[in-house]
């Protein structure tokens, strides 16, 4: 037991003194800059680490920390191209796929491109997933479910909202 | 999207129970688990008060793993345990009781499709993690010191935690600095701020020279002796002896919160519970020790701090046994369907009259004698006797007493929620604040059995009803609504663990995001807290389903109204909160309610339900986007158990619940008819 632990922290130090992360995407652009177009390039592979735990390797392959079972694969594609951030964490820019293992937690992913709204979005590790963003222009804000209406506005017509991607299923659940 | 319902069919009437095999990993049932209530103590006894400890009224025998010889049972005698196959136990009249370190309760248990591939259920892992102290309630893993005090939310620790909890306080020196004899004879002490306190000790002062001078003037020997010759004086001293006591358990509070380490060595703790670092060290031990008592020195906590850690710790374990055989025995019973201090009653079919007892206090009491750790002596012993790797396999085997006749594998029971006193008056003030409305009669929730023509409660439980809330209208705008609890009777069809709870449109924003640790970054996301799956979310870590059947070919009608665990565990008890229209449970409460009917009622294991739905909203500049991936894992009762809700007592003007949005005094509206909460504006 006391090996195993010695063994995970030698592999821990191994891991934050190394370099940057292969095969990552580009740092994002500066702000103000045009976001790219959205293409249909091949998805930038990334295996995600906590922050302080990143494989900076340098060798391309992902390095595991510790083995796992399983790893479940995170697709992400937007329109237009973003920049994907994980808390402090560049991850890339759309399209992506991340690699994280089994039930390791949820993602909670910034998504973000010049003149437009930063998206936040939740990736789930119970099972492999695509994530498919639109972003919303800053200029269409007011369209968004939710954006205070002007009290000088009047409510003459029905209100704006952003339908869901997918209808819930199912009647308004109080609790 | 696949959709894995894979139903597995619940005949186990028409199942012999020694068709039940084992399962060497052993959580639950068996592949093809035709998972319906234990088998019947009734079914299988004589005709008397009690059935007959038979094989087939060992409701765990089903889930226990008795075919590994690595992994052996400990029975008990005289509390000296000894190692045995498990296969014999059943017939002998044992009942397992699992001290493992993944136990669940069995509305997470891991169930098996007819192919013998597992049904995944998505809180499983979440909730061994929790209880093992390893992970948070997303699943990842905690930090270093980071602890899980989760009992209030439905998730004891596991006998490994609580072994480690209590051989870490014995060995600390600062709980011997602590003068528990002190802190016993507090019966509370109010939240003030530094300058409530000053003015507070400055009255106590006057009050102690006015005492002093009548000593002085009586020529008595004692303020005692002073009370003794005039009475009237009685009440000041005690307020003086009061304060005094007071003032010297307070560092003994800090010192006693900090040896526990809720809070940091060098923490200012402060007697005002609005000074944030004081409040949550306050909270923390409360939560540690399952305390239902919002954050402050009141009566309860000031009882548990005068406690030794060896008793709390000991008390947290019988906690802790206490849900672990009452999910083993598939039992409910404790003590809350008495009513002015007497049980109900009923007759067995000899015509002898028993009370409905407290089964639970009852058969977890004898576990802990069998086991001999009845006494946190015996417990401190039996942890140091064994180590913390032994919780990787120890189950115990005890014989528990015999059921009550009216038990079988399918019971006939049904629900009843009384609603209480019920007001749909208006109840807000000129600045929009929510007030309330006399509640003599809170709300309860009670489940009954009929038994022999007999019908009578087993449980009678607080719950809440719906009343006036915020609701966020589709102009952005929050109205006031009345969130009427529906009336009528009903069936409860489906069970679900692990529940999602879907926000609907009229949820007010505000509450929909928050600020979270993000990878090492406070960042704002969703509030997936508030949605689950998850002990804090909506719907608690399970809920039941109340509907009105559909008839002539149509389906259900839904209108959303559940029965669920709730992380709001104080709004169950309080006569100022109210529910949007759902029936809140405390969550080991709806833990085990739904334990029971699952084990007692036939039921079809449906599975974990994928959902895949979003919705997308604008908050600061932002937008957010809210997914489901699931509802919950489904079981559904075959046959629906039947709900009745009472309209309770009415009180007020208004008789019926106001349908539409009404303007909230302070809110300034944009112009224009109130919206519907329907959809379009009010007529």
């Amino acid at each position: 037991m006391k090996s195993l632990t010695l063994g995970l922290g030698a592999l821990v130090i191994v891991l934050i003194a190394v370099g940057p992360l292969r095969g990552q995407a580009p740092a994002p652009s500066a702000p103000g800059s045009a976001p790219p177009p959205a293409t249909a390039a091949t998805p930038t592979v990334v295996r995600t680490f906590e922050a302080g735990l990143e494989d900076d390797s340098g060798e391309g392959a992902p390095t595991r920390i510790a083995a796992v079972p399983e790893d479940v694969t995170i697709q992400v594609r937007s329109a237009p191209r973003a920049h994907v951030r994980w808390g402090p964490k560049g991850l890339g820019t759309t399209p992506l796929k991340l690699v994280r293992p089994h039930d390791s937690g949820p993602l909670d992913l910034t998504l973000s491109a010049s003149g437009y709204l930063p998206h936040h979005v939740r990736a789930y590790t119970f099972k492999d997933e695509t994530l498919n963003v639109k972003l919303v222009p800053v200029s269409q804000a007011s369209t968004v479910f939710g954006y205070p209406q002007s009290l000088d506005a009047g409510v003459a017509e029905a209100p704006p909202e952003t339908p869901p991607e997918t209808p819930l299923e199912s009647p308004p659940e109080p609790h | 999207m696949d959709r894995p319902r894979a139903l597995v069919i619940t005949l186990l009437a028409c199942l012999p129970f020694g068709a039940c095999k084992e399962r060497t990993t052993g959580v639950v049932p068996e592949p093809g688990s035709v998972i319906a209530g234990p088998p019947s103590a009734a079914a299988s006894s004589p005709p008397s008060g009690v059935a007959e400890p038979t094989p087939a009224s060992l409701p765990e025998a089903s889930r226990a793993d008795s075919t590994d010889p690595e992994h052996p049972t400990l029975v008990f005698e005289n509390g000296t345990p000894r190692k045995v196959d498990a296969r014999d136990l059943a017939a002998q009249g044992y009942t397992l009781i699992d001290l493992r370190d993944d136990w669940t309760p069995y509305i997470f248990a891991e169930f098996h499709d007819a192919d013998g591939q597992v049904l995944p259920n998505r809180y499983r892992p979440v909730f061994i993690g929790l209880a093992n102290e390893r992970t948070d309630g997303d699943g990842r893993a905690l930090g270093p010191g980071e602890k899980s005090y989760l009992e209030v939310f439905g998730i004891p620790p596991t006998p490994r935690v609580i072994r480690q909890r209590m051989l870490e306080d014995e060995e600390k020196a600062c709980h011997a600095e602590v003068d528990y004899a002190l802190l016993a004879q507090v019966d509370r002490i109010p939240s003030r701020t530094a300058a409530e306190q000053s003015a507070h000790q400055a009255s106590i002062r006057r009050l102690r020279k006015q005492l002093e001078d009548a000593r002085v003037k009586g020529r008595h020997e004692t303020l005692d002796a002073l009370v003794v010759a005039d009475p009237a004086l009685a009440d000041e001293l005690k307020a003086v002896q009061d304060a005094d006591r007071r003032e010297q358990a307070w560092p003994e509070i800090v010192e006693r919160l900090k040896c526990e380490a809720h809070a940091k060595p060098n923490a200012r703790l402060k007697l005002d519970m609005n000074d944030g670092v004081s409040r949550d060290a306050v909270l923390s031990f409360q939560l540690r020790n399952k305390i239902y008592e919002y954050p402050g020195l009141r009566t309860e906590t000031m009882k548990t701090l005068g406690k030794r850690p060896l008793q709390t710790n000991w008390e947290q374990f019988a906690r802790m046994l206490r849900e672990r055989v009452a999910d083993a025995a598939a039992i409910l019973e404790d003590g809350t369907a008495e009513v002015d201090g007497q049980p109900p009653t009923w007759v067995d079919s000899k015509g002898q009259t028993h009370p409905v007892e407290n089964l639970v206090e009852r058969f977890a009491q004898e576990a802990l004698v069998q086991m001999g750790v009845e006494t946190p002596e015996k417990l401190l012993a039996f942890f140091r006797a064994h180590p913390a790797e032994d919780f990787s396999w120890m189950r115990v085997a005890v014989k528990l007493p015999p059921l009550p006749e009216y038990y079988s594998r399918h019971m006939d029971l049904d629900l009843v929620v009384d609603r209480g006193d019920v007001w749909y008056d208006d109840s807000w003030n000129d600045k929009g604040e929510l007030f309330v409305r006399g509640r003599d009669r809170l709300p309860k929730l009670s489940l009954y059995v009929t038994h022999n023509g007999q019908r009578f409660p087993l449980i009678r439980w607080p719950t809440t009803i719906g009343g006036w809330r915020a609701e966020q209208a589709s102009n952005g705008y929050e109205y006031y609504r009345y969130k009427n609890s529906d009336v009528g009777r009903r069936v409860m069809r489906k069970i679900l663990s692990g529940p999602t709870w879907v926000a609907p449109p009229s949820t007010p924003i505000r509450g929909l995001v928050k600020a979270s640790d993000v990878n090492g970054k406070r960042e704002r996301i969703v509030n997936y807290d508030e949605m689950g799956p998850g002990y804090l979310s909506a719907y608690g870590l399970v809920a039941g389903y109340f509907v009105v059947p559909g008839r002539d070919g149509r389906g259900d009608f839904d209108n959303g109204i559940r029965a669920h665990g709730s992380s709001d565990y104080l709004s169950i008890t309080n006569r100022s909160k109210f529910s949007h229209g759902c029936h809140r449970l405390w969550n080991h409460a709806a833990v085990r309610l739904y334990d029971f009917l699952l084990n007692r009622r036939d039921k079809v294991v449906v599975g974990d339900i994928p959902l895949n739905a979003s919705r997308t909203f604008y908050k600061d500049g932002a937008i957010f986007e809210l997914r489901h991936v699931s509802r919950g894992f489904e079981f559904q009762l075959t046959p629906p158990l039947p709900v009745n809700v009472l309209e309770g007592r009415v009180r007020g003007r208004r008789q019926e619940p106001y349908a539409g949005y009404v303007p909230k005094p302070d809110v300034i509206y944009p112009p224009g008819p109130v919206p519907n909460p329907k959809g379009g504006v009010e007529p």
